[in-house]
């Protein structure tokens, strides 16, 4: 090849495949998507201009207001839950004991299940008769709700699901505490500080960075959760619609009631409070988080 | 290469490899020289076999003169699969639905219109039972054929109503006499649990048409224009629910519904023996004949508040043609041949059904699986009938219903609360879609 | 201060806690084997046990009979999917990668700013307009937009790629372009072979992403007979009448066990690939 091209054509060309992509599968549908929140389009018939309408009707109904509450609630009990665990376990499975490998192991290994057996396999754990959450529950001699079918204890069901899977961050926790230079430990002992404070004064700011990109990364998908609650509800919204959550209701009004429009603004309004609270977690990030030599 | 990637390679990438090469593959084997059309059903296992018996039939025969073959694909959420294709632009030729789809479909443009069709082709609506050709028809146009219809009875355990000293020949008529007989067929443990229940009116126990109870109270839940459950009837019904309930126990309730097995095996409650009487279809006969042969129990017309007036539930799959089907000729020489009285009345047979012909056939009821089937037939020429409320959001509508239904029986609300506030619902939802429909018209003109 | 008690105690404080955290996150699946193994009377009675008296294989010989339930289709299905996807995702994520790595042009740290920002995106955002794209091609009811999207890389691989290939010393390469090696040449002849570790980590994960992908199946896949694993397991699951729980069970298996036959041999990569992108990220 004689002709030398300038540089960015050849960047350009070499990044094609991603911004190609990009375009076509993303900035070009988020445009479009855009553009069908402001229409009525039932996908059967052509799409009608309607203004903010769709974003109006968001505010009065009721559904949404329920499922909105319900994704809170769960990404507020989902999210630190699971980082408090998932932090305490790495830290127990950082200790030196035999078997730690087969330790981890076990921690791992739910994150590979694929969702729908996750969801089956719990669906029959929480079954209010023959499950075994329940049998254990009476074997101490409590007697276990019916979970699922209860409105009350439904959302706790699911939380309790989404804490199984939490072997993906505790491998990055992990990896986080092993960057932690045994020095400051040292230090720490010198001083006098037992195992808490050697936790709360080395560990935590240790892993800091490490749980801001986690909580970032279970914002992002406690908010689109979809596919557990989908099939353990068998695509219903749940007893009283205590288990309604957002992606649920928008892929309904996407493939269910063909309201092609209104899904669209539920998107658009989604990806908006995404990016709030992940704005609002850097944020506090800048004053909480240690960024050891960064 | 490591012995690690090598134990990969043999346990993992082998019987990938075999099976990509020699596995099952996803593509049908059709015929080059027949017209192919796609069938969409939601019938698997035995239903589904009794189908693709037809379907084979029809290939063998008809499809080989006319030069047509059919495709008979088993699907799951068939009517929502079946919406999204048409809309995706990828519909199947012809498809089974649910009756209670065909208003919201055809309103949305969904379905073709049949009339002329059916009269090309030579389909008589007159030689079914109104009530099943009139099933298909919306805003006065057809755009449903009658599949294998049913009309739901009650079931009650002769046994149980002997061991209870109730007549089993004289099964409960009125509300008030359904209510006793539920009374001195409940029984419970030492603990008070539940054991055995009369009857009881929830989703888990085999009372799949969560809406149904308030027309035994006579309310008119559909009148075309506005949902009929905040009315004198509606409230009535509610209260009925609710008292009864209360009378069992709320927890109690709960706690005997969560012993519902699955409905195919022995735990089914009915098949089980532990509800005596069930709201239910003629497929019942089925489960028995499976699960617990020896049973004894009787069928009659559910009851009302009045024994001289009992409406009856009605309900049917049908067949309908997706707009956008590319071979809606065809389909229609297969719905032909489907709806030939030997062939359909073969096929309800089979799948525990009425038969939707106005004449049945004379084997039709002798060689019938359900011994009760002379009452669920005559049940779709009583007096008065109903079938699902012929709105296009009964989807959304019936959600609103469970959760009215599950609100009283659980004791959450009030009875009246619970009325006023699924009512509140279902108008907005109601005016909701008619104001956009009313905007689509607009902007059309 | 009796140092080496306290330790054992802490040691075996620690042991205990470990064995019951780890019992209790396997517990689920070990119990799902159980039923699969047990007969239909054991998985109803009352009371339960746990484990099954009469262990018998009949509820995978039922599977496999099962015309609701197609496991050697599914899988193929599965796989075809995989590896057509695959093919693309690593092709187009590692030259897309190696741009951002090694090619200097004006906007690249823009663009690559925007890259990692669209893994913020959430997928409902682009759902509906794909789902129109891909019906005006004509490619609902077909496997086509399960992995056409996959052969213009995915941002995610792209920026661990990018790491690794930072990794890499500039001086092979550049004394390989002094002998007349074209860019392509040391991307093909250099880079790709010394990133092996690399491009398995990627080809694990997404083998894995799409074997367990259930939205993207449920959304483009209507007849049953092109279903994955996931969509015919849920299919399986969502059937009215109920499955016998032993049947769904050992379907659920035999969806697991591929996925975790990979996982225990190829333990390593795993982990390491998320520690990467989670330490880097």
């Amino acid at each position: 090849m004689t002709v030398r091209l300038p540089n960015w054509i050849r960047g350009l060309i070499w990044t094609a495949p991603w911004w190609l992509g990009f375009l076509i599968f993303l900035a070009v549908p988020m445009g479009m998507s855009f553009y069908i929140s402001l229409c009525d389009y039932p996908l059967l018939q052509p799409p009608v201009y309607i203004g903010m309408d769709n974003y109006r009707e968001m505010t009065v109904d009721p559904i949404f207001h329920k499922v909105l509450s319900n994704t809170l609630i769960y990404a507020a009990c989902a999210i630190p839950l699971g980082t408090v665990l998932a932090v305490l376990l790495a830290v127990l499975l950082n200790q030196p004991v035999r078997g730690q490998a087969l330790f981890r192991t076990c921690i791992f290994v739910p994150t590979i299940v694929p969702i729908v057996a996750t969801a089956v396999i719990w669906l029959w754990m929480l079954n209010p008769q023959f499950g075994l959450i329940n049998q254990g529950l009476g074997r101490v001699g409590i007697e276990g709700p019916t979970w699922l079918a209860s409105p009350n204890w439904a959302m706790t069901s699911l939380v309790l699901v989404s804490l199984w899977a939490v072997g993906s961050p505790v491998v990055i926790y992990l990896a986080g505490l092993q960057d932690i230079p045994e020095a400051l430990y040292e230090a720490a002992r010198l001083d006098g500080a037992g195992v808490f404070r050697q936790f709360r004064h080395v560990t935590l700011p240790g892993l800091s960075p490490v749980i801001l990109f986690n909580v970032v990364i279970g914002i992002i998908a406690t908010w689109q959760v979809f596919a557990v609650p989908y099939v353990m509800m068998k695509g219903s919204p749940g007893p009283d619609r205590s288990t309604y959550f957002y992606t649920m209701y928008l892929f309904d009004n996407a493939f269910r009631y063909l309201n092609m429009g209104y899904a669209s603004a539920m998107a658009w309004v989604q990806m908006l409070i995404i990016l709030a609270l992940t704005g609002l977690v850097f944020l506090v990030g800048r004053r909480a988080v240690y960024y050891r030599g960064l | 290469m490591t012995v690690r990637s090598a134990i990969l390679l043999l346990v993992l990438g082998l019987p990938a490899v075999l099976l990509l090469l020699f596995g099952p593959r996803n593509t049908y084997e059709v015929p080059s020289d027949r017209t192919v059309i796609r069938y969409w059903e939601k019938w698997s296992g035995l239903e589904g076999l009794a189908m693709q018996r037809v379907v084979d039939r029809f290939n063998e025969t008809v499809g080989a003169e006319e030069g047509i073959w059919v495709q008979y694909c088993a699907i799951s959420n068939v009517d929502q699969r079946t919406l999204v294709a048409t809309a995706g632009g990828d519909p199947p030729d012809v498809a089974g639905l649910f009756d209670h789809v065909v208003p919201q479909f055809a309103d949305q443009g969904a379905l073709l219109e049949l009339d002329d069709l059916v009269e090309e082709f030579g389909i008589d609506g007159q030689a079914f039972k109104p009530n099943w050709w009139r099933i298909g028809v919306y805003n006065d146009r057809l755009y449903a054929l009658p599949s294998t219809p049913y009309t739901i009875a009650l079931y009650y355990n002769r046994r149980l109503f002997r061991q209870a000293g109730l007549d089993p020949d004289r099964p409960p008529q009125t509300i008030a006499e359904l209510d006793e007989c539920s009374r001195r067929l409940t029984v419970r443990d030492e603990e008070g649990r539940i054991v055995q229940a009369g009857f009881m009116p929830a989703p888990a126990l085999l009372g799949w048409w969560h809406w149904v109870w308030p027309h035994f109270f006579y309310a008119n839940l559909w009148d075309g224009e506005r949902f009929g459950l905040d009315t004198p009837e509606g409230l009535a019904c509610a209260r009925w629910l609710a008292e009864r309930r209360a009378e069992i126990g709320f927890q109690e309730a709960l706690a005997f519904e969560g012993t519902a097995g699955a409905i195919e095996g022995s735990q089914n409650p009915f098949i089980g023996e532990r509800i005596a009487m069930v709201f239910q279809g003629p497929w019942v006969a089925n489960w028995v004949r499976t699960y617990n042969p020896s049973m004894d129990y009787g069928v009659a017309a559910f009851p009302s508040v009045r024994a001289d007036r009992r409406p009856a539930f009605l309900s049917s799959d049908v067949f309908v043609i997706p707009r956008g089907s590319r071979h809606p000729r065809e389909a229609m020489v297969f719905l032909r041949f489907v709806l030939r009285q030997d062939v359909m009345e073969g096929l309800c047979r089979e799948h525990c059904k009425v038969s939707p012909f106005r004449q049945p056939g004379p084997d039709f009821f002798d060689g019938h699986p359900n011994p009760y089937i002379r009452v669920f037939d005559e049940l779709a020429l009583a007096k008065e009938t109903f079938g699902h409320p012929a709105m296009p959001t009964f989807k959304q509508a019936s959600t609103e219903m469970l959760f009215w239904l599950e609100n009283v029986l659980q004791g959450v609300r009030g009875p009246e609360e619970a009325v006023r506030n699924t009512q509140q619902k279902i108008d907005a939802i109601v005016n909701d879609y008619n104001r956009k429909a009313e905007r689509r018209r607009a902007s059309a003109r | 201060m009796s140092r080496p008690s306290r330790q054992t105690g802490r040691a075996l404080a620690t042991y205990l806690l470990l064995c019951v955290a780890g019992g209790m996150f396997v517990l689920p699946l070990f119990w799902m084997v159980c039923v699969s193994l047990k007969p239909s009377a054991e998985v109803l009675a009352y009371p339960p046990k746990f484990l099954p008296q009469e262990p018998q294989a009949d509820s995978y010989a039922d599977v496999f009979r099962s015309e609701s339930f197609d496991f050697l289709l599914y899988a193929r299905n599965t796989l075809v999917i995989g590896v057509l996807s695959l093919v693309g995702m690593v092709l187009s994520s590692s030259i897309a990668a190696y741009g951002f790595a090694r090619v200097p042009f004006r906007g690249r740290g823009v663009m690559f700013a925007v890259c990692l920002a669209t893994m913020m995106i959430p997928f409902p955002v682009t759902m509906v307009p794909t789902y129109m794209i891909f019906k005006y091609l004509g490619w609902i009811g077909t496997f086509q937009p399960l992995w056409v999207p996959a052969w213009f890389g995915s941002a995610f691989n792209i920026f661990l790629l990018r790491q690794f290939f930072m990794g890499i010393p500039k001086e092979l390469e550049e004394s390989a372009m002094i002998d007349g090696c074209s860019r392509w040449g040391c991307f093909w002849r250099i880079i790709l072979p010394l990133s092996k570790p690399a491009l398995a980590v990627v080809s694990l994960f997404h083998l894995l992403t799409v074997w367990n992908d259930f939205l993207g199946p449920l959304i483009y896949l209507s007849h049953q007979n092109q279903f994955t694993l996931a969509l015919g397991l849920q299919f399986l699951q969502s059937k009215a009448g109920d499955t016998p729980w032993n049947q769904l069970m050992a379907a659920t298996t035999l969806t697991i066990v591929p996925v975790l036959v990979l996982f225990f041999l190829a333990q390593r990569t795993f982990i390491r690939g998320i520690t990467t992108t989670g330490i880097k990220g």
